[in-house]
């Protein structure tokens, strides 16, 4: 018998047994959707996590290095630690693409205001425009950050602690640093929705300004070293790790150290997909008990149908045909049931990741593993009955 | 066609050994329409099991066509049984959830045949008996006599070389019995299909060209039938 004619007649055997074949795939379709639903948001999560740790606008490779000196008041100090010739040093390493200072970008900063005689932190954001739409006052414009106007708008907390009321603050003065600014606007505090809630800024002032007046030189204690493609970051690191403990400037002063994010992003990774595993493989259990429930359905299905083997035997079929058919019923049972769950399993990490805020993976490993998975239990589970099958003696069945 | 040797067959419990076959001796030529008659219990159907190679256990000497297939594999019985005999059991042994035409395609799809086609062949077949109109019908829903046809078309779909018949009409009623028992007659005339009968009725004899009487397990005679 030709191997599709031989899987025809075992589909057909699942069709006629629509409702046993039905209850059986059950336990596959829930074991195979809840092993798909966590490793799809397993792994999404994973990627994100490691996409967040590793952000960076270029595809190049870049690496910091961090002096540590001896003696910290070293880096209080106005000393220059990375200097010209060092970064020029380590430029003539081979595989360095360029090493230039960290550059500092921040948008905002604590900074202390006194209030009443006390001093207490406020959040400053460092704004090119702003949309606070002030009830008091107006709101900062382009004019202000053509001309590095001195203004500042607040809110009305941080205006009632200051000057009793929002009104009263309206032009008032707002020193910062031992620098004076015109409150030229007072917008209404934001209520946080929960501690877990970015804190709302309590001071917006021009960018063009707070360059103006605050800020610092450039730190020299760290240097971005960027690496160029094709070179491994580790051993070029490494390099300009030793030129700098032998010919930097401040080597007798302290160590050269690399800051190595993608260690850390490793670990994290590895901590997400072994605990992703982890839990599939506690889902797996379901598999087996499902894999059982196939081997039950397939023991009673062979005594059920002792006769009809019997009748295929006496009209020609070898012991191998109807083996193999009991086996492709299997087979083509848990398949069946796989192919569900492995949508069900995806609709429902979608479901669940939308709702999260998480992505789902949808990868070729997790497809492979519900078609491989319940290819696997389908087999393993029916190789008994189908042999049981196979093996009974012709002349005791035909009677 | 088939010669038996010398075959006994004994039935093994704990406490005793049953003789079932003692000493056969027989030759079936082509063509021929065999009845093999006796009371229950006297051995018959464990000989026609053995020449149609479905019982292996036993002694002596078997051969087909020449050829003795005791140590034959399992496929090579198999495709015996597929191609060289058909069998027409007395409680028909359809398969009950398949439809009438599913039922006789089975030999041929064993014999290789894929599913596009078998159509001539079991349509053929199905018209020979004289069911052609049943063909889409489920075994159930046909009466003893329709559903033995159905039995008659599967043993003959492959051509076999001879059709072996366990009292085919032993659950039918007198009728359909006649019935029955014409459609091998004729089968066996104008096909020249051989036929090996068994039953213990006496009546069925004269449909047949040679009579085979059993008893304990011996050929206690064989003559030919003029009919």
């Amino acid at each position: 018998m030709k191997f599709y004619v031989t899987w025809r007649t075992s589909l057909r055997a699942i069709m006629k047994n629509r409702k046993r074949s039905i209850l059986t795939m059950i336990g596959i379709v829930i074991g195979i959707a809840s092993v798909i639903t966590i490793m799809a948001l397993g792994r999404g999560f994973q990627k994100q996590t490691i996409k967040s740790l590793t952000a960076t606008d270029s595809d190049e490779v870049s690496v910091t290095v961090d002096f540590t000196p001896d003696d910290s008041n070293l880096l209080t100090s106005n000393a220059v630690i990375f200097q010209e010739t060092d970064l020029q040093q380590i430029e003539t390493i081979e595989g360095v693409k360029s090493a230039e200072y960290v550059k500092e970008d921040i948008d905002s900063a604590y900074k202390d205001v006194l209030i009443r005689g006390k001093k207490e932190s406020k959040q400053i954001d460092f704004v090119s425009s702003t949309n606070k739409n002030p009830t008091i006052g107006r709101d900062l414009t382009q004019e202000d950050q053509d001309i590095h106007n001195k203004v500042v708008i607040i809110d009305s907390d941080t205006a009632k602690n200051l000057f009793g009321s929002s009104k009263n603050a309206l032009n008032r003065a707002f020193e910062l640093d031992g620098q004076l600014f015109t409150i030229v606007g007072i917008y209404p505090a934001a209520k946080l929705a929960s501690i877990f809630s970015l804190s709302e800024s309590n001071v917006y002032m021009p960018r063009t300004t707070y360059e103006d007046y605050f800020k610092e030189k450039q730190a020299t204690s760290s240097v971005t070293v960027t690496i160029e493609n094709g070179y491994t970051p580790n051993k070029v690191t490494s390099k300009v790790v030793k030129r700098l403990q032998s010919k930097g400037t401040m080597r007798n002063a302290g160590k050269y150290q690399v800051l190595d994010l993608s260690l850390l992003t490793d670990g994290v990774g590895r901590i997400l997909s072994t605990l992703t595993y982890f839990i599939s493989a506690i889902a797996g259990i379901s598999l087996f008990i499902a894999g059982v429930g196939v081997m039950n359905m397939m023991y009673i299905s062979v005594s059920e149908r002792t006769h009809e083997i019997g009748i295929r035997r006496a009209m020609g079929a070898t012991e191998r045909s109807i083996k193999l058919q009991f086996l492709l019923e299997g087979v083509t049972l848990t398949l069946i049931g796989g192919v569900i769950g492995y949508i069900l399993g995806i609709a429902l990490a979608s479901l669940v990741g939308h709702f999260l805020k998480i992505p789902i993976s949808v990868d070729f490993f997790t497809i492979a593993l519900a078609g491989g998975v319940s290819t696997a239990i389908g087999l393993i589970f029916s190789v008994m009955p189908a042999s049981s099958a196979a093996k009974k003696d012709l002349i005791d069945i035909l009677r | 066609m088939n010669t038996l040797q010398n075959v006994n067959k004994y039935y093994k419990t704990d406490e005793e050994s049953l003789h079932v076959l003692n000493n056969i001796d027989l030759q079936i030529e082509k063509g021929e329409f065999v009845a093999v008659m006796g009371p229950s219990g006297s051995g018959k159907s464990t000989l026609i099991n053995l020449i149609g190679f479905i019982d292996r256990k036993f002694e002596g000497t078997y051969l087909f066509e020449g050829e003795s297939l005791i140590n034959s594999s399992d496929d090579k019985l198999s495709k015996i049984r597929n191609q060289s005999v058909g069998f027409v059991f007395q409680n028909f042994s359809l398969i009950e959830n398949n439809t009438v035409y599913e039922n006789v395609e089975l030999p041929l799809l064993y014999n290789g045949f894929g599913f596009g086609k078998t159509r001539k062949k079991v349509l053929s077949v199905l018209e020979k008996v004289g069911i052609r109109d049943k063909a889409k019908k489920h075994p159930k829903q046909l009466s003893g006599g329709q559903q033995q046809r159905v039995a008659i078309a599967r043993a003959l779909v492959n051509s076999p070389k001879f059709i072996i018949a366990d009292e085919p009409t032993g659950a039918l009623d007198t009728g359909t019995s006649t019935e029955i028992m014409e459609l091998f007659q004729e089968l066996n005339r104008t096909e020249g299909v051989t036929i090996i009968l068994v039953t213990h009725n006496p009546e069925m004899i004269q449909y047949c060209s040679r009579l085979i009487s059993i008893r304990d397990g011996q050929i206690i005679e064989d003559k030919e039938l003029n009919t």
